[in-house]
């Protein structure tokens, strides 16, 4: 068991290119970390930095306190799922399942009921002696689980390890991750494209865009105080809505005006900020940042500005709709409920501004 | 298909055929005839009483330069001389190939081009630096010498084989056993090499047919006690006392011939299996 410790990584590979620009992370032990981002923004490399597996360019790796930078995979004591499985093609899932465990010199006894027993967590008993190339693209995915949790490590790292699942096995996989995380505590890093996955999962999340670490923190921090546009829009599902409107003081209290246009009213929505912030901040052209369920058929006293808007489409998914239309001249989505929208073509909606997000439309960073 | 284009086609295979096979046809009649029934008869009939008369001079009493001993301990030199020299050369050509694909390092590119290079040299250009160097290190006139000329010429060829192989199994496959604990050798011993049937097989058809039909390096790089058989092959048929024994030269041929043409059968269907892998799937 141990922490992690990443101070300033960064990484050029030999051809040049400069993939991690300078990564600081910290997790405690028994924490669970998420690496979120792009493709092609550096997840992988640095997973495979802190396995190893990649050389250093620049800064310093610590698990458990001591510096690893030097220090090769098999020493380091962490057990990996790799993106693309990495499966030995000659051996049946077994002897996958059983080689690093026969090259630590695990006794022989206590293999098999390594085996037995990852096989029974991860329902792979029927496909014990199949090679890798008699799998299917899931049934891949959970052997490359079951090598790694075959070992007790002091630190896990998982790659998307369940990006091939099916939508049933995917929730019972992860529900399964997190109970075997509670239940042996083991650190862990765990990169995904999935929101779910992140948001429930993670202790800490980490989001990256281009080598670079946007924000670290809470999954509710990543949610409800995103640190800029990118955080914004990347977590939550549909995104954030950025509304372009300028800050404006009136009476002591602040707003932010937003334009009309042929489909919807000029509207000032009120921003909790201070008398000082409304000084700094007068007749900055802002992007004003609503989740759709901020907007809503759900009026909150006080707090809610009312807005009637054009409906463009409808989504229904089950207990929402989702109303897509514009304010300010972009696109936005509203979650409402579904008998608001049934048959209409304009929707009466109220924007709770108690939770609104306010970010420096030039620079992408929140300011309120 | 029609049936008249399916017949044609078939017409013109079964022709290319005996095209290719008339000549050894021709050499197995007249190996097994008598010297009489080759003046006599035509060269494409079939032998009207067949002797292995020939076969046995040629194996072990023809006259091959001074010494009448046939073609036998030249056929040993032969095998002792190819079958290292293919295993070394296909050994040290399969791990050349795993440390430039899955260990690459700074220049590995670089060496890699520099060792195709080595593909395209003539025999005839290393000679004389070969033979300077059999003598520095004191194998000349020796089957050890001629394993050594044969496993370095050979490995620009059995490198390329295994790199080209090699290079479409992913990193990532390395990268889960060095996490799982094994190092550079259990890697090659238990990932890689359980999966290079095909390139193996391959690589030692080339290299077995290269080396048991070399005959440069091998008059010139062989004493007289370490003369492969295509050489003595040679000898035997240049060496004539009074007639000319037509039947026997065609006799040694085969026998010279033969363990390639049996490495091809026994492995000959993984060659063209393995010619053709591209990825390795799973
Ligand atoms: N061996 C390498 N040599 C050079 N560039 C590389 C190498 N491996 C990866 N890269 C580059 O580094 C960048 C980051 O790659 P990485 O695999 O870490 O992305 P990722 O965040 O895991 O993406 P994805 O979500 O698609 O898996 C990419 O632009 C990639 O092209
Ligand atoms: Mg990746």
């Amino acid at each position: 068991m141990a922490n992690l410790s990443i101070k300033n990584i960064r990484k050029t590979y030999p051809n040049g290119v400069e993939v991690l620009k300078g990564i600081n992370l910290e997790i405690n032990d028994g924490e669970f970390l998420i690496l979120v981002g792009g493709s092609g923004c550096g997840k992988s490399t640095l997973l495979n930095m802190i396995a190893g597996l990649e050389t250093v360019s620049e800064g310093e790796i610590q698990i458990g306190g001591k510096r690893v930078n030097d220090l090769p995979p098999k020493d380091r004591d962490i057990a990996m799922v790799f993106q693309s499985y990495a499966l030995y093609p000659s051996m049946s899932v077994r002897e996958n399942i059983a080689f690093g465990l026969s090259l630590r010199k695990v006794p022989n006894a206590e293999q098999e009921a390594t085996i037995a027993r990852v096989a029974k967590l991860l329902q792979i008993e029927a496909l014990l002696d199949r090679r890798p190339a008699q799998l299917s693209g899931g049934q891949r995915q959970r052997v490359a689980m079951g090598r790694a949790l075959a070992r007790e490590p002091q630190l896990f790292l998982f790659d998307e390890p369940l990006s091939n699942l099916d939508a049933k096995l995917r929730v019972e996989m992860r529900a399964e991750i997190k109970r075997l995380h509670k239940r042996l505590g083991i650190t862990t890093v765990y990169v995904t494209h999935d929101q779910v996955e992140a948001m429930t999962l993670g202790d800490k999340i980490a989001v990256m865009k281009e080598g670079v670490i946007q924000q670290f923190g809470t999954p509710d921090d990543i949610y409800s105080k995103p640190s800029n546009t990118f955080v914004a829009t990347f977590m939550g599902s549909p995104p954030m809505n950025l509304i372009p409107a300028v800050v404006e003081g009136r009476d002591g209290a602040g707003f932010a005006r937003i334009a009309g246009d042929e489909n919807s009213p000029p509207l000032s929505v009120p921003l909790l900020i201070s008398s000082s912030a409304i000084a700094a901040y007068e007749n900055l052209r802002v992007l004003l940042g609503l989740r759709p369920e901020q907007v809503s058929d759900n009026e909150r006293p006080g707090m809610s500005v009312a807005v009637e808007l054009p409906v463009a489409m409808t989504e229904v998914t089950g207990a929402d709709a989702m109303v897509f239309t514009s304010l300010g001249g972009v696109e936005i989505v509203c979650r409402t409920q579904p008998r608001s929208v049934a048959g209409t073509d304009r929707v009466r909606l109220h924007i709770d501004a108690s939770h609104a997000l306010v970010f420096d439309a030039s620079t992408g960073l929140r300011i309120v | 298909m029609s049936k008249l284009s399916r017949a044609s086609i078939y017409a013109v295979l079964v022709l290319a055929a005996l095209y290719t096979l008339a000549p050894l046809w021709v050499m197995l009649a007249t190996s097994l005839k008598s010297l009489d029934e080759i003046r006599d008869g035509s060269l494409i009939a079939a032998p009207l009483a067949p002797t292995v008369e020939p076969w046995l001079k040629a194996w072990s009493s023809a006259c091959t330069g001074v010494r009448c001993e046939g073609l036998k301990p030249f056929f040993w030199n032969s095998l002792l001389m190819t079958i290292p020299a293919v295993l070394i050369s296909t050994f040290i050509g399969a791990l050349n190939g795993y440390v430039l694909t899955q260990w690459r390092f700074r220049g590995s590119e670089v060496l890699f081009t520099a060792l195709l290079v080595g593909c395209f040299i003539p025999f005839q250009v290393v000679l004389l630096p070969m033979a300077r160097t059999l003598g520095m290190v004191g194998l000349s006139d020796s089957i050890f010498g001629l394993i050594f000329v044969h496993v370095v010429y050979g490995l620009a060829f059995t490198t390329l084989f295994f790199r080209n192989y090699y290079v479409s199994i992913p990193q990532d496959l390395m990268k889960a056993a060095r996490v799982d604990g094994a190092g550079f050798f259990t890697i090659f011993w238990r990932i890689l090499m359980p999966i290079s049937g095909p390139i193996f097989v391959v690589c030692i058809i080339w290299q077995f047919t290269q080396i048991w039909n070399d005959f440069l390096f091998g008059v010139v790089f062989a004493g007289a006690d370490s003369q492969p058989i295509t050489v003595a092959l040679n000898n035997l048929v240049r060496t004539s006392t009074g007639v000319k024994e037509y039947n026997v030269d065609m006799a040694a041929a085969i026998i010279a011939a033969l363990p390639t043409l049996f490495v091809y059968i026994v492995a000959g269907k993984y060659f063209v299996r393995g010619l053709t892998a591209g990825a390795v799937k799973g």
